[in-house]
């Protein structure tokens, strides 16, 4: 053998095992991916099988979310999930950004303890708190309540909504605050420069640069909500139930295609929903607002719709009716919005502009079922 | 600042921090003060606790029992198993992921990521009728005539580990992928021109300087694993115990409440070990969740 092949082959043993080393981290994350998403892919793909089984694919058929659409367990065990998760929404994301507010623009004592125990309950076996909530409501403050007003107080849908409220502040927190800390103070310093007091600095200048980590917050919130299992189940009462109970007592009995169909519809749901929350984290004020149109729009096809079909139908209770049309008052907003979001649309790149018609829809089409569950 | 400035200061940190901090005072730490005291207490008749409270340390004796100890041991070995085959295939993942060209490595990233947000139980459930004696991974076999009746792959710890790889795997590819995303790669070329072959300069040099990721995901993975209970529940559908299923036991059918609350307290304490730890050699990586 001479010197000349020596030297040659050196290297292609290198390249060689360097693609074999090339090959070999494709197939690892292949097969990761493949572990990740194959059981979830077979879920959806036999939620779409015409007979039971969910090993052979025997044909089409949307037979079981038909199924789904006339269960009334279902659909009241789904109105209790969005109407809890609505609430804790509203009141999570409320107190989270005040409290991020606080803990970014002051120094206290006891500041760094607050902190810590501002995460304790993200890190803390869900469990625990659950046991720790049914303690503290059953042997605590119902019999203290007793004993203060005489009335017996049970856990309930308030109790769950209260537990959900609690576990959601500090995700709201930590978005709103890692919004806070790229904060820009000198725009704040540039608007009282210029003469606006502090309540109109924080309106005009402050809330709307935090709204995208505010409203990505709020998804969270309500994911987070919208399918908790068990701290729900903890502080649950009797005959109150939620969509993830539900799922719960279904899946311990076995395997059906129905809970195929409704995983199914959770998975595209909450999946729209985490895309929606990171388009808005995203920072650009074209998905924000493309959530609120979206938003808006369902929420006015739902009424137009239902008003339709009221005064068509004679049985129009004048309640009924006001309450319906109070439903239009942000449309005053989308007269303001309407415009802006569209030149703000034509100068975005074709993705951006991909995004956030999606955004728009998938927010019109979140309110307009959540409209149709709650207010039917 | 002026004196009356810092006072509105004052009031307006006040307003504030209020709703926060009162919230989670009355809702979190006050529970958890209540389990601490009802895990100092002797039981009752009726699953509760004596009253007027009669103070004990026999809920944290019990729990040395040979029994409960072993399901104690039983999470903490099948957490460590759970937590190696993350880091096993994660580390390599986030490696293959940190190569992509920028386009590639966010859609990638975006995958892994999605689970997290995806509902928990729907993916158990996935897992649980791809595992089924009727499930895919059976019926393929059966029908490949490689064997003869259904495999049991349900409701055993097998299933378990792999119900919980499942689940958390995600947890540790985030963390690693921070570490290595910021390693300099030009220090694995030093090492190989100054004689190291591959193993060794990914020993000597790569793995050291991503330790600290890899502790995060240890940590991040390990935490959650023990805790678990969604899992063991029902991919081992009754056959499994883990310390969460106990704990759940005894508000259910067992009906002891001061016991489960001392263990609640012991596995509280488990998962702050944990996560001190983490923050103490972790590194920067703990801020990825």
């Amino acid at each position: 053998m001479t010197t000349e092949t020596l030297v040659a082959s050196a290297p292609t043993r290198a390249a060689s095992r360097v693609r074999l080393g090339r090959w070999a981290f494709g197939a690892n994350a292949a097969l990761v991916f493949g572990f990740l998403y194959l059981p979830v892919a077979i879920l959806i793909i036999f939620s779409f099988n015409d007979t039971r089984s969910v090993a052979v694919f025997t044909g089409f058929s949307t037979e079981w979310y038909l199924k789904l659409a006339a269960n009334d367990e279902l659909l009241a065990s789904a109105r209790n999930s969005l109407v809890i998760g609505l609430i804790v929404t509203v009141a999570a994301t409320v107190i989270g950004t005040m409290t991020a507010l606080a803990m970014d623009r002051h120094r206290f004592r006891l500041r760094t303890a607050f902190d810590a125990n501002l995460y304790l309950p993200i890190v803390i076996p869900e469990i625990v708190m659950g046991i720790s909530l049914l303690l503290f409501f059953n042997q605590a403050l119902f019999p203290f309540l007793e004993t203060l007003t005489r009335y017996r107080a049970t856990t309930g849908l308030h109790t769950i909504t209260i537990s959900h409220i609690a576990f959601d502040i500090p995700f709201v927190y930590i978005i709103v605050r890692a919004r806070l800390a790229d904060f820009d103070r000198t725009l704040e310093e540039a608007a009282q420069d210029l003469g606006a007091d502090e309540w109109l600095t924080f309106r005009r200048v402050t809330l709307p640069l935090l709204m995208p980590g505010i409203i990505g917050g709020a998804l969270m919130a309500f994911t987070l909500s919208l399918d908790d299992y068990l701290i729900t189940a903890f502080t649950k009462g009797v005959g109150s139930q939620t969509m993830p109970l539900y799922i719960y007592s279904l899946v311990r009995r076995g395997v059906t295609p129905e809970i195929n169909a409704l995983s199914t519809a959770l998975l595209v749901g909450s999946i729209g929903l985490v895309l929606l929350s990171l388009t808005a984290q995203g920072g650009v004020p074209l998905f924000t607002r493309a959530m609120g149109i979206g938003g808006v729009l369902g929420l006015m096809g739902y009424t137009l719709r239902n008003l339709i079909t009221l005064l068509g139908g004679g049985e129009a209770a004048l309640g009924g009716v006001l309450f319906r049309l109070l439903l239009l008052v942000p449309v005053a907003w989308l007269w303001r919005a309407l415009p802006r979001w569209r030149s703000d649309l034509q100068e975005a790149n074709p993705a951006g502009r991909l995004l956030a018609v999606f955004s728009l829809l998938a927010a019109g089409g979140a309110a307009y079922i959540s409209a149709i569950l709650l207010l039917v | 600042m002026t004196e009356t400035a810092r006072r509105g200061s004052r009031w307006q940190l006040g307003g504030l921090l209020a709703p926060g901090a009162g919230w989670l005072l009355l809702f979190f730490n006050l529970p958890l003060v209540i389990v601490l005291f009802i895990s100092f207490v002797e039981r009752g008749r009726a699953g509760s606790i004596k009253w007027p409270p009669v103070f004990t340390l026999e809920n944290y004796i019990d729990f040395f029992d040979a029994l409960y100890l072993g399901i104690f041991a039983n999470s903490v070995r099948i957490a460590f198993i759970v937590t190696a085959i993350c880091l096993l295939f994660g580390y390599p993942l986030a490696y293959f992921i940190s190569q992509r060209h920028p386009r590639w490595r966010d859609a990638l990233l975006l995958l892994v990521m999605i689970p997290f947000w995806t509902n928990f139980l729907v993916r158990t459930y996935a897992l649980k009728q791809v595992l089924g004696a009727e499930g895919l991974i059976n019926s393929l076999l059966i029908g490949a005539g490689l064997i003869p009746g259904p495999l049991d792959l349900l409701f055993n710890e097998f299933a378990v580990i792999v119900g919980l790889v499942y689940g958390y795997l995600p947890f540790a590819v985030l963390p690693m992928y921070a570490s290595i995303e910021k390693f300099d790669f030009a220090l694995m070329e030093a090492a190989s021109d100054l004689g190291a072959n591959q193993a060794r300069a990914f020993l000597r040099v790569m793995l050291p300087m991503t330790l600290p990721g890899v502790i995060a995901a240890f940590v991040l993975t390990f935490v959650p694993v023990v805790g678990a209970f969604i899992t063991p529940d029902i991919m081992g559908g009754g056959k499994v115990e883990m310390i969460a299923t106990l704990i759940n036991r005894q508000f259910g059918v067992a009906r002891n409440w001061p016991f489960g609350s001392a263990i609640s307290l012991v596995l509280m304490l488990l998962v702050l070990i944990g996560v001190i730890a983490q923050f103490r050699f972790g590194g920067e990586e703990r801020r990825t969740l």
